[in-house]
């Protein structure tokens, strides 16, 4: 548990990070630094967005996926790491990576 | 049966003069009806029998399923929650959260999300990926070769008048569309079946004009209110006014009456930049600038007769320029007479009203313009040439070489101050840059060369021309980015040049007036003196009156004489045409100067001197006579500039 708060506070002390965000691929909420409804707002629409590129990706060519969205807005930057399926080294073999999609909001500040 | 009517007459008497004489009517055949032949018919009683030509009605009816439509919303605050938790309750959430948090999967997965996301933020901070370099750079459009493409083309809907597209206004707020007015100026051309209906027309939709606006006579000139763009102004053949509203119709829904219109065709309309905007100016070649207030158009506001100071000639106004920049009131006038016209409406008195004209064109001045970026300069279109005038000089600081046929008209570029488009009769559409002084595009524009263009109007971000044609076609270009992008410098070198001619035609202008002083003076003192003593004092007196340093070319200072003469010739050319013609005959010299009365004394003199003058020269450059004479072909008004150079270069070779 600690180490979950951990992970989720390192990053989002870093510089520029306005908040970072956990759901699961149901868009529940499993983790945030920001306010509720704007969560909440968030989990609809990324999840959405997620499901949408992924099958674009996998449409085009099902050998590949999805590993990275990163959206430059005028005001800041979304960074939604869905995770997926790669040749796992042997002690997570079986596991499924994609059950949940982390999303950090930042502000580039060069 | 054939009826036949004899004639005859005497041959003696054929070609003789004809007598008329009244003569009464005199039946030469009737046909009465035959009594005998009606007993064999008999009469029809008759019926009165209606008939009705209605179309064969008959009345259905039927019954659908009704659907009935309703409105229904739905509000998505959360969801997403598997179905055994009740969202509403937070302490299961939180044991479903915690629980979600509990499962290894979950680090293991978050791990390695937030490593990439870290990177990627790390990234974020230390470099910016969407930096945009050169931003400041200019794409150099000095190597973009000067191109004008035609975009579209509207063809006149009643092809077979050939109406002429007279004028053309773009729309001040939509780009893409544009007002024509459509009639035939040529005299005596108009036929009563001519269409009268003027169109705007859509860009986007080149093949069917937007709407129709139906004046009672062709329009003549058009433009578009600058406040209300829904406001379009006519100027008609027959001299009214007519205003529209597209979304009220396409009758006009006011017009100036008759009686207080012009007596000729409204050559241009424009409206003035007036706080209410409901101000209108009106030229025609009836020879009066009239000023309209559209609410009250029963008579115009103001009238102002157009006449010739020096002569008091009464001229015809053909083109107006109406220049925000210079004032409200202050405007131009191009005339049918070949003169411009720089009028101020809130002068006090009339001889205020209109300045002493600007001499130079020979035929109707059909397009004046004051440039919008200089407001000093203005060019005037009109016979074969355009003309690059300055306020203070009645005479054309630059003029283009003479075209082979007629210029129609002419405009500003709204966005570089250096190019000036023209449109000529034999279809061609060019393009003049006033740096280089030359044409730098020349285009054929309608499909054979004696169709004619008759109206050129650029849209005010100097990226698309319209051109109108003889046969009422109306093309569309756009030009290249060269043509319609201001570069760094151009503000300041085109006000360079401009200048530079201006100083150059006002050099010229005041060596003429003290020549011209100088040979009044010469007369004076030559009573009755011998020839020899009238020219010494003149000729030493050209020589000394040269100020020094005319500053026309860069670093003359001094000049010596014979640039001196070289800038003299060109003022005395039409007087030393004469010596040409005079100096075979010695008559001159040896007539008797006190017979002579004052005038022909005067004249006499500046034969003299001018001989005088060329002998001088002809004797002290021997040497020097070809670059001399390469400067005198040099010399005419634009190439005054070279003819000094040439002359300088003679001085220097010796």
């Amino acid at each position: 548990m600690s180490e979950v708060e951990d992970l989720i506070k390192k990053i989002a002390n870093q510089r520029g990070v306005t908040g970072c965000m956990v759901f699961n691929n149901q868009g529940i909420i499993i983790r945030t630094t920001l306010e509720q409804s704007l969560t909440i707002h968030y989990a609809a629409l990324i999840t959405q967005l997620c499901n949408h590129t992924k099958n674009t990706v996998k449409k085009l060519d099902d050998g590949d996926d999805l590993t990275f969205i990163r959206l430059r807005t005028t005001k800041n930057e979304i960074l939604v790491a869905p995770g997926f399926s790669r040749i796992f080294s042997s002690h997570l073999s079986s596991l499924s990576d994609r059950d949940y999609i982390l999303v950090v909001i930042q502000v580039p500040v060069v | 049966m054939d009826i036949i009517f004899p004639y005859s007459r005497k041959r003696k008497e054929f070609g003789k003069h004809c007598t008329f004489t009244v003569q009464g009517p005199e039946t030469v055949w009737e046909d009465r009806p035959n009594q005998s032949r009606k007993q064999k018919y008999d009469v029809l009683k008759m019926i009165p029998v209606a008939v009705q030509a209605v179309p064969q009605k008959s009345e259905h009816d039927c019954n659908t399923e009704i659907v009935v439509p309703s409105q229904r919303g739905m509000m998505h605050l959360e969801g997403g929650w598997p179905k055994d938790i009740d969202p509403t309750q937070p302490d299961s959430l939180n044991m479903f959260r915690k629980k979600v948090e509990r499962d290894e999967n979950f680090l293991l997965q978050l791990i390695s999300r937030a490593n990439s996301s870290t990177s990627v933020v790390n990234q974020n901070l230390s470099l910016d990926i969407y930096q945009t370099y050169f931003s400041d750079y200019q794409a150099d459009v000095k190597e973009d070769a000067p191109k004008a493409t035609i975009q579209a083309v509207f063809r006149d809907p009643f092809p077979h008048q050939r109406r002429w597209a007279k004028n053309i206004a773009w729309h001040p707020e939509i780009k893409t569309r544009l007002a024509a007015a459509y009639s035939i100026l040529k005299f005596q051309s108009t036929s009563a079946d001519l269409p009268i209906a003027s169109h705007v027309w859509d860009i986007n939709n080149p093949n069917n004009r937007l709407y129709d606006l139906h004046p009672t006579s062709p329009l003549c000139s058009i433009q578009y209110n600058f406040k209300d763009s829904n406001i379009i102004a006519g100027g008609c053949y027959n001299g009214v006014l007519q205003l529209w509203d597209p979304r009220k119709g396409t009758q006009p829904y006011d017009k100036t009456p008759l009686e207080v219109s012009h007596h000729d065709p409204i050559y241009k309309v424009q409206w003035l930049q007036s706080k209410t905007g409901t101000e209108c100016a009106t030229v025609s070649s009836d020879g009066t600038v009239k000023w309209w207030d559209i609410r009250h158009f029963d008579k115009p506001i103001e009238q102002m007769d157009l006449l010739n100071k020096l002569d008091m000639s009464k001229l015809n106004g053909t083109s107006m320029d109406y220049d925000p920049a210079q004032g409200p009131s202050k405007f131009m006038i191009g005339t049918e007479q070949g003169l411009v016209l720089s009028c101020n409406r809130k002068a006090k008195t009339s001889a205020e009203k209109v300045t002493p004209p600007f001499f130079g064109h020979i035929g109707p001045v059909y397009s004046v313009q004051r440039n919008p970026f200089h407001s000093r300069f203005f060019m005037s279109v009109g016979d074969w040439t355009v003309k690059l005038w300055i306020d203070d000089l009645r005479s054309p600081m630059i003029s283009t070489p003479s075209d082979s046929v007629y210029l129609s008209a002419g405009q500003w570029s709204p966005t570089k101050p250096s190019l000036l488009f023209t449109a000529k009769e034999n279809g061609y559409f060019d393009i003049y840059d006033v740096i280089t002084q030359k044409f730098i595009l020349s285009q054929q524009v309608t499909e054979t060369p004696n169709i004619g263009l008759s109206a050129l109007e650029v849209q005010n971000t100097g990226k698309l021309i319209a051109t109108g044609g003889k046969n009422g076609s109306i093309y569309i270009h756009e030009l290249s980015d060269s043509l319609c992008q201001i570069t760094d410098t151009e503000k300041t070198d085109v006000l360079n040049v401009l200048e530079r001619e201006a100083k150059r035609e006002k050099n010229v202008d005041a060596r003429k007036k003290e020549q011209q002083l100088k040979e009044r003076q010469a007369a004076k003192l030559e009573g009755g003196g011998g020839g020899g003593d009238a020219r010494t004092p003149s000729a030493a007196g050209n020589r000394t009156s040269t100020p020094g340093g005319f500053g026309v070319s860069e670093g003359l200072g001094t000049m010596g004489s014979q640039t001196q003469q070289a800038l003299e010739r060109p003022k005395t050319k039409a007087s030393r045409k004469v010596v040409e013609e005079e100096e075979d005959e010695d008559a001159i010299d040896e007539i008797d100067e006190g017979e002579l009365g004052d005038v022909e004394k005067e004249f006499m003199e500046k034969v003299k001197v001018d001989e005088d003058e060329e002998d001088e020269e002809e004797q002290a450059q021997e040497g020097g006579e070809g670059e001399e004479e390469g400067g005198e072909e040099g010399e005419e008004e634009e190439g005054g500039e070279e003819g000094e150079e040439g002359g300088e270069e003679g001085e220097e070779e010796q």
